[in-house]
């Protein structure tokens, strides 16, 4: 089908670009100065440790290596962390998941939420006021916020943890309902940092997107046709206003990694951006390019998702697409 | 100072809608001026009769047509106080909300100019003419699909029952307004506001286009406002014309007699500007100069920059809509009316 | 919005609070008790001789025993005040002999017996360079281990000195040699052991939550008797305001590093901690390269001593640290024996320092505000890694001292493992550095500032033949009294001869529930003694009673 085909071409070259990113990450990273020994391990030891691992080889040699060992599915051992990097991925990669999953959510419910809520109002005092407050809330730094949050709602009122991702004696591992409960309760915090800022962007966004299409032509047809203003709103204007804010979802993803790190180091989240900064901050190899490879999969892949759903909000993209793949394939 | 050009048969029927000192004003960026775009339009449009209005793009036709359904965009728009929209016998400018949605494409629809930015792109054309349908008549949607399709049929597209689920990106712009049409017509509204309905089309299909809404004039009885800038399409279509220019209305007349003797000078241009068969010329290029900007009217007669028969009265002061005394209600606001030897052009 | 969340929020309180209710009962006698630490640092793995983190120590200490340990007065000279672990009792079999006799009802948590072959097992370990133990420079004197019997380790070594018996016991811990012999030592560093050790000492291991914490339980028959708290759990968050959050916020129960002014004031505020005071094992310093084979490259010792004594360093401690710091006498930690506040030092006089420059040739001779010889301005680099706040804050100052006697310096803030790098290959001029010693005077000054610290920690490659022998004999010297003197004869040496501006040694301020009893924090292990603390029944809280 031309769908598939399309869908084929497009994940061809999503791995093409993964495979470029770690590529170039792995040049990149070797080539930092700095070595994966911390500050108070001697000299020579650390010198001993570099050649057992093989760091004083040409770089197209580990290059060469990696590569053998991507294509077994080996990523390799951590320094760092000394075990196999695919334990320590395994391990933190769903609590990665987890909050950025939560603080996505946050993001694109309350953003959407709060947009079309300001549209519908527009001009009118909640609108207003709301500009404001998402002004206000997008223009917060992520690093002031976290710790903001964890002092009011964590020390003061004590209302949410500080910091950690589970109750340590009743919820080591979430083996029950309660210890579900747990997980979110540990999430909110981390999560509302993380997705709060975007959110604000997103209402800001999602308001913009749904007045100008307001303008359109074909919202006067609707209006010409009697129907009611909400319907207006909620049916002509947001759909339209859907595309852009798809496009907008699919570009999210590299923000939220990024985010990622700072709210997992802050609140002690253990997830694989902190891993993955803590593998750069200690010229762990391995592991910053299975970290990249992860993070650039999850971004391609967010791209993906995002023009699959434009394809299906967008009928005219969808016939496009087709038509493209066609041409490909004949 | 304006007196209603009110038409003159006695036995006239009621009129289906009244629209009198219509102001419709908006207010530009920054508040620094307002743009008069309809300054105290008056006419009726009496049941199953077609009332062209004729202008060039910038005289007030088309807020004047957005006016009656109350679609202008508000703000920068304004409707002013003391302006009436009378539909049987109801002021629409006094109507609630609801009431108002109650009227719009139930018993007044109109279509636009430009039928692919009309038509909402994300849904099909069948989800998009039988809306209307749901709302007004509170049909299921099975029924209201039906009926769609029916439409589809009536207004000449073929397959409609595959048609129904394409959405606008797929069709032709003819077929694209046959679809408007076919929207607009669903509920079998009293009164057509057709805005322009050619234009973005080709001259072939224009054609087609008119003759469908003249067959559907006639099977659906119908009254129909035909906006356009095109005396040529007036002149087969409309059985009245109103001839706007600088917001005004500026001469109104059978089409008949507005084509045997037009006398507003501004008239006497657009007629010259009408394409013959002979000779293709440019449209427009016969009157010279430009529409002036609507937060500007000139002073006294507003054509007067523009006519080639203009003297210092008609700088001074502004003619009334005049009675040119041919009948029939042909009237026209020119001094000329009361000096017609000085119909000579100076150029 | 507000209102909503917060709703909800009560929702999940009450989920949380009923629950926690529900569990109410449990442990109500002497020895229940859940410790949480919060700690900064996961230990990439908890075999022993692998560990370079102070957290592993930490862990370390509950898991493996030494065969004996410091006492409370962390005294390193001689065997008197050492404290007996594995080995139950020690002799002399002549001058470079020593027998260690094991307690016999030491075990494995597997069951198995804890044996002289152990012993010697961990000796070759640590000793193998395969290994690349960060503690085997440490060992260098100690010839062999042998066993006399299963229950009879036998150290000999290579020389006579005053911290022989410290040298046998206090680096390394003593492992299970039945399951680690299989583990090929090249492969050490990652074993699956170091995540899921098996030891002998007073806690076993539970569980290791990767990134979040690791969790022991108390051996109720261990043989030098039951701890008296059954769990102890350290919890990882890598941000140091955020983990003392925690202990204020009664989340966790230790916090053993309070390490700014600012922490410290904020823990006093929290009702249910105390504070405790120890002394702390990091001294920083700014260390001249010395390495250029050219001397006129090379900063001279009068241009040092004159640099030195253009800094405030009382003063600077006092603004920056409080009472977190003290100004060193020498290059050492306030936990070594011989800190001695009398040891003479240089003094603080900037007309003195500008005195020395003038005389050495270094003049203002262009007028810019920065004295130049030959053309060549008196300006240099300081390499701070960009991780650390204080030495950061104190990289400013510092620059701003020099300045006031017309010495330029320039602040390179850098990463960690850049600094790492750049100091380990030599390429630097000046660095902010820290150490952290053990209690030893003798090991930590041998690594750092002597000959034997080339390719090691002695990054400025100081080398001063006077010093060395000084030191030489303070390590050897006959009695104690003597190797005191010793000791501060080399202090005095090294401070005259300046190679390096030793700044500040860190006192360490913790934080510890208030319900915990018998609390100590030995100086050089804080951990090293949790099997005594003690909750008493009448102080439990909910997470000391929970069962699982």
């Amino acid at each position: 089908m031309t769908g598939s085909a399309w869908l084929l071409r497009r994940l061809a070259a999503s791995l093409a670009i993964i495979f470029a990113v770690v590529t170039f990450i792995f040049i990149l990273i070797h080539l930092a100065p700095g070595k994966p020994c911390s500050e108070n391990l001697e000299p020579r030891i650390c010198d001993l440790l570099t050649h057992q691992f093989g760091l004083d080889q040409p770089l197209a040699v580990q290059y060469g290596r990696y590569l053998v060992e991507l294509a077994h599915g080996n990523l390799g051992m951590s320094f760092s962390l000394r075990r196999p990097v695919l334990d320590a991925l395994v391990e933190t990669v769903p609590f990665t998941l987890q909050l950025a999953g939560a603080a996505l959510a946050l993001d694109f419910l309350l953003g959407l939420g709060l947009g079309i809520y300001q549209a519908v109002r527009v001009n009118r005092l909640p609108d207003v006021a709301l500009g404001n407050a998402t002004l206000f809330v997008y223009s917060l730094p992520t690093f002031w916020l976290a710790p903001i949050l964890l002092l009011i709602f964590g020390e003061k009122l004590r209302w949410f943890p500080v910091g950690g991702a589970s109750d340590p004696i009743f919820c080591p591992a979430v083996t029950s309902l309660f210890c579900v409960a747990d997980r979110l309760w540990h999430l909110v915090l981390p999560a509302t940092t993380l997705g709060v800022v975007g959110a604000a962007g997103t209402a800001r966004f999602q308001r913009a997107a749904m007045l100008e299409v307001a303008n359109q032509d074909y919202v006067r047809t609707a209006r010409a046709k009697g129907v009611p203003e909400r319907q207006i709103v909620l049916r002509h204007q947001l759909r339209n206003a859907l595309l852009s804010f798809i496009t907008r979802f699919g570009l999210a993803f590299p923000f939220l990694l990024t985010g990622a790190v700072l709210v997992e180091t802050v609140f002690a989240w253990p997830g694989m951006g902190r891993l993955a900064f803590n593998a750069i901050l200690t010229r762990d190899y391995p592991l910053v390019t299975a970290s990249a490879l992860i993070a650039s999969t999850v971004v391609v892949a967010g791209n993906l998702l995002a023009d699959i759903l434009l394809g299906v909000a967008d009928p005219r993209l969808r016939v496009q697409a087709a038509a493209e793949a066609d041409i490909a394939t004949a | 100072m304006t007196a209603p050009a009110a038409p003159a048969a006695p036995a006239a029927p009621p009129v289906l809608l009244r629209v009198r000192d219509l102001k419709t004003y908006f207010v530009t960026e920054h508040g620094k001026g307002t743009a008069r775009a309809v300054d105290d339009v008056s006419f009726d449009l009496f049941p199953g009769e077609t009332l062209g209005i004729v202008g060039e793009s910038g005289c007030g036709k088309t807020v004047t047509s957005l006016s009656i359904l109350r679609l202008v965009p508000e703000p920068p728009g304004h409707v002013l106080p003391g302006s009436l929209i009378e539909f049987e016998g109801r002021n629409l400018l006094a109507l609630s909300a609801p009431e108002l949605r109650a009227v719009r494409g139930n018993q007044i629809a109109m279509i636009f100019q430009e039928p692919m930015t009309s038509l909402n792109p994300v849904f099909t054309v069948g989800d998009q003419i039988a809306e209307a349908a749901i709302i007004h008549q509170h049909l299921s949607r099975r029924a209201a699909r039906a009926r769609a399709i029916e439409m589809l049929r009536l207004v000449g597209i073929p397959d409609p029952d595959e048609r129904v689920d394409d959405y606008p990106h797929q069709l032709s712009g003819g077929m694209r307004q046959r679809v408007m049409i076919a929207m607009a017509l669903i509920c079998h509204p009293k009164v057509l506001i057709a805005d322009e309905p050619t234009t973005a089309l080709d001259v072939t299909i224009q054609a087609q286009i008119l003759e469908l809404l003249d067959r559907l004039q006639h099977e659906l009885g119908m009254a129909v406002l035909l906006i356009t800038h095109d005396l040529g399409v007036v002149a087969g279509h409309a059985d009245r014309v109103v001839v706007m220019y600088a917001g005004r209305v500026v001469e109104t007349a059978t089409t008949d007699a507005l084509f045997e003797q037009p006398t507003h000078p501004y008239t006497e241009g657009l007629l010259a500007a009408v394409p013959r068969i002979d000779a293709r010329r440019a449209r427009l290029h016969a009157i010279p100069g430009q529409v002036p900007a609507a937060t500007a009217w000139p002073p006294g007669c507003r054509f007067h920059p523009r006519c080639p028969y203009a003297w210092e009265k008609c700088v001074a002061e502004e003619p009334p809509l005049l009675d040119a005394g041919d009948g029939a209600g042909h009237a026209a606001r020119c001094w000329l009316v009361t000096e017609p030897e000085r119909r000579v052009p100076k150029r | 919005m507000p209102r909503r969340s917060s709703r909800s929020l009560h929702i999940v309180l009450a989920v949380v609070a009923l629950a926690a209710c529900e569990r109410r009962g449990g442990c109500t006698t002497a020895g229940c008790g859940t410790l949480i630490d919060a700690a900064v640092v996961e230990p990439p793995t908890l075999l022993p001789p692998s560990t370079e983190d102070i957290v592993a120590s930490d862990i370390g200490e509950q898991l493996f025993l030494k065969l004996a340990d410091v006492g409370m007065s962390t005294n390193t000279d001689g065997d008197e005040d050492f404290q007996p672990l594995l080995a139950q009792r020690w002799e002399w079999d002549g001058p470079l002999t020593l027998v260690f006799h094991l307690d016999p009802r030491a075990h494995w948590q597997d069951g198995q017996p804890v044996t002289a072959a152990d012993v010697e097992f961990t000796f070759n370990a640590y000793n193998d360079s395969v290994v690349a133990s960060p503690f085997r420079p440490k060992l260098q004197r100690i010839e062999k281990v042998t066993t006399r019997d299963s229950l009879t380790a036998v150290f000999r070594f290579r020389e006579r000195y005053r911290e022989m018996f410290y040298d046998a016991v206090y680096h390394m811990r003593i492992l299970p040699a039945h399951l680690l012999r299989s583990v090929p030592r090249d492969q050490w560093r990652t074993a699956p052991f170091g995540r899921q050790p098996v030891g002998d000492g007073p806690y076993r291991f539970v569980r290791w939550q990767a990134a979040q914490s690791i969790e022991l339980a108390a051996d109720t028959n261990f043989f030098l008797g039951r701890p008296g708290i059954r769990r102890l759990i350290w919890r990882f968050t890598p941000s140091l305001p955020v983990a003392v959050q925690q202990v204020i916020a009664d989340q966790a129960d230790i916090r053993e590093q309070l390490v700014t002014p600012d922490f410290v004031e904020r823990a006093k505020a929290a009702q249910q901690l105390a504070i405790y005071t120890y002394r702390g094992n990091v001294y920083t310093y700014l260390d001249f390269n010395l390495r250029s084979a050219d001397d006129s490259t090379k900063p001279h010792a009068l241009v040092r001593r004159a640099l030195t004594m253009a800094v405030d360093r009382a003063s600077l401690v006092k603004s920056t640290l409080g009472d977190l710091g003290r100004v060193p006498p020498g290059p050492i930690s306030a936990l070594v024996g011989i800190w001695d506040p009398d040891v003479r030092q240089l003094p603080y006089d900037t007309a003195q320092a500008a005195r020395l420059l003038s005389l050495h040739g270094w003049r203002d001779h262009d007028g810019d505000g920065i004295r130049d010889k030959d053309g060549q301005p008196l300006a240099f680099h300081m390499l701070v890694p960009s991780s650390s706040g204080l030495r950061k804050q104190y990289a400013r100052l510092l620059q701003e001292q020099f300045r006031a006697i017309g010495v330029r310096a320039e602040i390179d803030e850098l990463e960690g493992s850049v600094v790492a790098q750049r100091t380990g290959s030599g390429n630097f001029d000046t660095a902010l550095l820290s150490r952290s010693n053990d209690p030893s005077p003798g090991s930590g000054i041998t690594q750092s500032w002597t000959l034997a610290g080339f390719g090691g920690s002695n990054f400025g490659r100081y080398y001063n033949p006077e010093f060395e022998r000084i030191v030489q004999l303070a390590i050897s010297a006959p009695t104690r009294e003597r190797a005191r003197t010793l000791w501060r004869s080399a202090l005095e040496t090294i401070n005259a001869d300046a190679p390096a501006i030793f700044l500040y040694a860190l006192s360490n301020i913790g934080a510890v529930h208030k319900r915990v009893d018998n609390v100590q924090f030995r100086p050089d292990s804080w951990a090293a003694l949790l099997r005594t603390w003690r909750i008493p029944p009448d102080r439990l809280i909910d997470r000391d009673r929970v069962e699982r």
